[in-house]
């Protein structure tokens, strides 16, 4: 299956992850949700959020976007940009720093936009209502810390088997385990998230958090 | 042709108006922000200065520091009263300052400078 996170490299292209009917394999801190897209379309690049005014060599507070939250069901692919001269760090949700090292948590400004003109290296994921938030720091007085994201939109839903392939692939895993009879939904559901966990059916894994932020302990 | 990964972000100072002449006088007309994530560093792109210096040509010296500590980043220009004086990026030596830039006029017989430059700030 094609598409996988952080894909444009050398372009100024930015491909959605998943196409229509294509398997979605979400991480959202200690989750796994596994979903089926049935709807995508773009967001041309807009003001997800404007931090207001700061002034010189302030850090701002940490302000959740609600903006780029989605709908139940929905998960957002952004890719985005400080317009105003200010470094600015991502957290995903606001207590997991996102893009984080161990000495040091990486900040993007306005000049990712010459340094990586595609932006795949901001890229992240929202899950439903799980909103990112950002962290300004101003080094000169700024009288706007605006913030531009662009992306996808995916609508998806659970994860049933759709094509001729999947429901083979769920037919035969019933088979393996010996279960007989009409398969429910529910158990079709279930065993193909089995399939796609152990990787016979093909997904897309996507993150949609920090990794763990303060819920993984790292040495 | 430049590369984009070694490119700053183009950024104004306000407008400074030098009314004392002197290196003890010297003057902020770029701060060098220290509030960045790494080390920042600004190298002067543009001057646009406007004499108030009634019937006089002055030298601006431009530079960092103020009174024994000033050092000049770039050679004084001249001021001409009642004429704008503006040097673009091809006509000035692209040096980098690590600190903030000052200015100040070398002497000034009446009136005063107004002082704006354009820096391209680069940060580590």
């Amino acid at each position: 299956m094609e598409g996988y996170p952080f894909k444009s490299i050398n372009s100024l292209d930015m491909e959605p992850v998943a196409s229509m009917y294509h398997n979605i394999t979400i991480h959202y801190i200690r989750q796994t949700i596994y979903r089926k897209v049935i709807f995508t379309e773009p967001i041309a690049p807009f003001q997800c959020i404007d931090l207001g005014a700061l002034g010189v060599g302030a850090t701002g507070a940490l302000t959740n976007i609600p903006n780029l939250e989605m709908y139940d069901g929905e998960l957002g692919q952004w890719r985005w940009y400080p317009l105003d001269n200010a470094q600015v760090r991502l957290y995903l949700p606001s207590t997991g720093s996102k893009q984080d090292l161990k000495n040091i948590q990486p900040p993007i400004d306005p000049t990712i936009v010459s340094t990586n003109p595609s932006l795949n290296m901001t890229e992240f994921f929202v899950w439903q209502d799980n909103r990112p938030a950002v962290q300004a720091i101003a080094g000169l007085a700024l009288n706007a810390v605006r913030i531009i994201a662009k992306g996808y939109r995916f609508m998806t839903l659970a994860l049933y088997p759709h094509t001729w392939e999947e429901k083979q692939m769920v037919k035969r895993l019933a088979s393996e385990k010996g279960m007989t009879g009409k398969l429910t939904l529910s158990q079709e559901k279930d065993l193909m998230e089995e399939l796609v966990a152990e990787r016979r059916v093909a997904s897309v894994d996507v993150w949609a958090s920090a990794l763990g932020g303060s819920s993984v302990t790292r040495a | 042709m430049t590369n984009a990964l070694l490119e700053g972000r183009r950024v104004p100072g306000p407008v400074v108006n030098l009314a004392l002449a002197a290196a003890a006088n010297a003057t902020a007309i770029y701060t060098r922000p220290t509030a960045y994530v790494g080390t920042t560093s600004a190298i002067l792109r543009k001057i646009l200065v406007r004499a108030n210096a009634v019937g006089a040509a002055v030298w601006l010296q431009i530079g960092t520091g103020v009174a024994g500590a000033f050092a000049n980043l770039i050679p004084p220009v001249r001021v001409m009263d009642n004429l704008d004086g503006e040097w673009q990026e091809v006509e000035l030596p692209a040096v980098e300052a690590f600190a903030t830039i000052t200015a100040f006029p070398t002497t000034l017989p009446a009136g005063s400078l107004d002082v704006q430059i354009e820096v391209e700030e680069r940060r580590g």
